[in-house]
């Protein structure tokens, strides 16, 4: 066990855990953040999607031991978040959500895209978004709202 | 892509506890260096020599361009210390140290980096 001092949503956090225990489930165990969720648990389909140093990072096959002194986002920060309000308001607006269960992932990896590239043509949004999954097929309504943010956000 | 870097998932150094390979500027070979055609079938050994000397395709490298690229680019040197496994097996080393590779690709530089024939 080891302990370490995280930023997370711009608050400072300290945990003991073992230096291999995954972000995620630092998150949602020890600091009881369930807003990220866990989808594969091999970084392939997206759900569990938070911001470390700005960066959409897998949350669950990242050692809470290499993230050092970046500061990580999670969703519970996007309500907050001069980008996150409007790509969640977005999501409300075209009803993109089916069970919800991938959405904070979606709405992670979105926020990134937004933040990088503020008018996404339809390549970037299906080739950055390309790596978060929805067993409901959620992508057609994903795209709208993403489109209909960028819009709010000129 | 914003939302799918590399650094998605690997990070500066091999996360042996997931199995993630890492390591600093983690990426891709651009399409221009690729080693197998379309069909994920690796190319011959001639056609594998003549796509890693040519400098139209490997970011103008001459001869000891190549050599240096061999002794110290940082991702070429992570093939001698890939980490573990998802299963945490280790991770299979190349068939030659990394000293023995330079000494090797310093001769075949010096040689003039001829190719083997055929296609």
């Amino acid at each position: 066990m080891a302990k370490y001092q995280l930023n997370i949503n711009g608050q400072r956090k300290e945990v003991t855990v073992d230096p291999s225990t995954p972000l995620l489930w630092v998150l949602r165990e020890d600091l009881k953040m369930t807003g990220t969720k866990y989808g594969c648990g091999v970084s392939a389909c997206g759900t569990c999607t938070v911001h470390v140093a700005a960066v959409a990072t897998r949350s669950c096959m990242f050692p809470v031991s290499l993230i050092g002194a970046r500061p990580v986002v999670t969703i519970e920060a996007m309500g907050e978040d001069p980008v996150g309000r409007v790509v969640q308001d977005a999501w409300l607006e075209k009803d993109v959500v089916q069970c919800g269960y991938c959405q904070s992932g979606q709405i992670m990896s979105a926020v990134a895209l937004l933040k990088h590239t503020p008018r996404p043509t339809d390549t970037n949004i299906e080739e950055s978004m390309g790596g978060n999954i929805c067993r409901y097929a959620t992508y057609v309504r994903i795209r709208e709202a993403i489109k209909v943010a960028a819009q709010k956000l000129k | 892509m914003p939302g799918l870097n590399c650094a998605s998932c690997h990070q500066e150094s091999n996360a042996d506890s997931t199995g993630f390979p890492g390591g600093h500027n983690w990426h891709l070979a651009p399409l221009s260096m690729k080693w197998q055609d379309l069909n994920d079938r690796p190319f011959s050994s001639a056609a594998l020599c003549r796509a890693v000397t040519d400098r139209s395709k490997n970011h103008n490298l001459d001869g000891p361009g190549l050599l240096k690229h061999h002794e110290e680019e940082p991702l070429v040197l992570w093939a001698w210390n890939p980490g573990r496994r998802p299963d945490g097996t280790m991770c299979t080393l190349p068939p030659l140290s990394h000293e023995e590779f330079v000494v090797v690709t310093r001769r075949w530089v010096e040689a003039g980096t001829p190719c083997p024939p055929g296609r």
